[in-house]
């Protein structure tokens, strides 16, 4: 978990000048893991966890059965697949809705009772019957009306001259794998990969620009291929969804694409089958980092002034979507 | 990471909103992604909205898995101290 997250942005004539982000270091539950039996450990992963606790839990099973040497079996995936899916679709719900709300943009009742209905049919072991009919009446099947369009519309202009981001993905988990095996907690608090400044989450999978509209834009078109994904309509889920494996040291590893970006987890037990390692890296440290992608996209951004400017800067933090609470904080200045 | 800490339901509120109490703080909350929530439900909490609603027993097994986490926190702390 990270300990709370601190932006603070110097305006001047309505142009971001500079911006700083201090993140608490993350205080992850790995160490309550240690000695556990392995097989308690990723439904406690899943219970400690508010908004990820569906991939903790798969990230942690696949990454333990690594470590012990078993493949992960067709239908273990398949089923983890659809959970991934199902959280994607609740979480970007949530996440959308709970921001344009804190910024008193209105939802119609009708609206907010289709919210409730989506949110519900994403639990786990919810039918998800309504799901469909709960997006049609958000408007998120075409967006172009209702609720999606004016979430788009809010999130401001398409993108224009707007440059692509630095993805992390699937090709970066060896390295990534590497460094959290060897740095650990350290790592896990401030990951970096050499000459990179990557991104994950909904725009980074889609490789769209950075423009605030073409986040949501993101966000909305996973929605709906997730929920293809859930009625069978889609085919099978992209494989970089989801990879496991072991290291050279005979600790598993599993890379799982939760709903804000891609999370890794090592595992490593003994004989008698109890944890002995464990490493989390969440992906609010890649977006959230101090020298990372959010840092990076405010200096130069027109937000205008005093509450405009406020609710302009908070939207684009609610869509690189932290883990935990950010707070804001505006003053004029010539930079920081 | 957001913590799914269990915050118990003291008091319903008018317009989907709650009381609740999180480790003796009073807090009041959004309970308009949940449904059927009583008093004395338990609810996890994220930027001021109930997400998920549990029975006293689940939050039970759930604080007693934190107590342990923030214990074995604490002790890494201290031995970082002590190093």
């Amino acid at each position: 978990m990270t300990g709370g997250l601190a932006l603070e942005v110097v305006l001047s004539g309505g142009v971001v000048r500079a911006a700083r982000l201090r993140a608490g270091r993350p205080v992850t539950l790995c160490q309550a893991m240690l000695g556990r039996p392995a097989a308690e450990v990723p439904a406690a992963f899943e219970r400690l966890y508010a908004l990820c606790g569906r991939s903790h839990r798969i990230a942690a099973r696949f990454a333990l059965d690594a470590a012990r040497g078993r493949d992960a079996t067709g239908a273990a995936r398949q089923a983890a697949l659809r959970d991934l899916a199902a959280e994607r679709v609740g979480e970007h719900l949530r996440s959308t809705f709970t921001t344009a709300a804190s910024l008193g943009l209105p939802a119609e009742p009708a609206e907010v009772a289709a919210l409730r209905a989506a949110f519900a049919a994403t639990r786990p072991g919810a039918p998800g019957a309504e799901l469909d009919a709960s997006l049609a009446v958000l408007g998120l099947h075409t967006a172009s009306s209702g609720w999606a369009a004016r979430m788009l519309d809010a999130a401001g202009p398409p993108a224009d001259g707007a440059g692509t981001v630095d993805a992390l993905s699937a090709a970066d988990d060896p390295a990534v794998l590497a460094s959290l095996a060897r740095l650990g907690g350290a790592f896990a608090a401030l990951p970096h990969l050499p000459l990179r400044r990557p991104e994950t989450g909904a725009l980074a999978r889609s490789l769209g620009t950075g423009a605030p509209r073409d986040r949501l834009a993101a966000r909305f078109a996973e929605i709906r291929h997730a929920a293809a994904l859930l009625r069978g309509d889609a085919g099978d889920a992209p494989a970089s969804w989801f990879a496991s494996g072991t290291l050279p040291d005979g600790s598993g590893f599993a890379a799982v694409e939760t709903p804000r970006g891609r999370m890794h987890h090592l595992a490593a037990v003994d004989a008698q089958d109890r944890v002995t390692g464990c490493a989390v890296l969440a992906p609010t440290e890649w977006n959230f980092h101090p020298d990372g992608p959010l840092v990076h996209a405010l200096p130069g951004l027109r937000v205008g002034a005093g509450a405009a400017a406020e609710a302009r800067l908070r939207w684009l933090v609610g869509l690189f979507d932290p883990c935990v609470g950010c707070s804001l904080t505006l003053r004029e200045g010539a930079d920081a | 990471m957001c913590l799914a800490i269990p915050a118990l339901v003291t008091e319903l509120l008018p317009d989907d909103m709650a009381r609740v109490s999180l480790d003796g703080v009073s807090l009041v909350i959004s309970l308009v992604l949940v449904e059927n929530v009583a008093v004395g439900d338990y609810v996890i909490l994220h930027v001021g909205y109930a997400l998920t609603r549990l029975d006293a027993a689940e939050a039970e097994r759930t604080l007693a898995l934190l107590d342990e986490a923030a214990a074995a926190h604490l002790a890494i702390i201290a031995a970082g101290a002590a190093a």
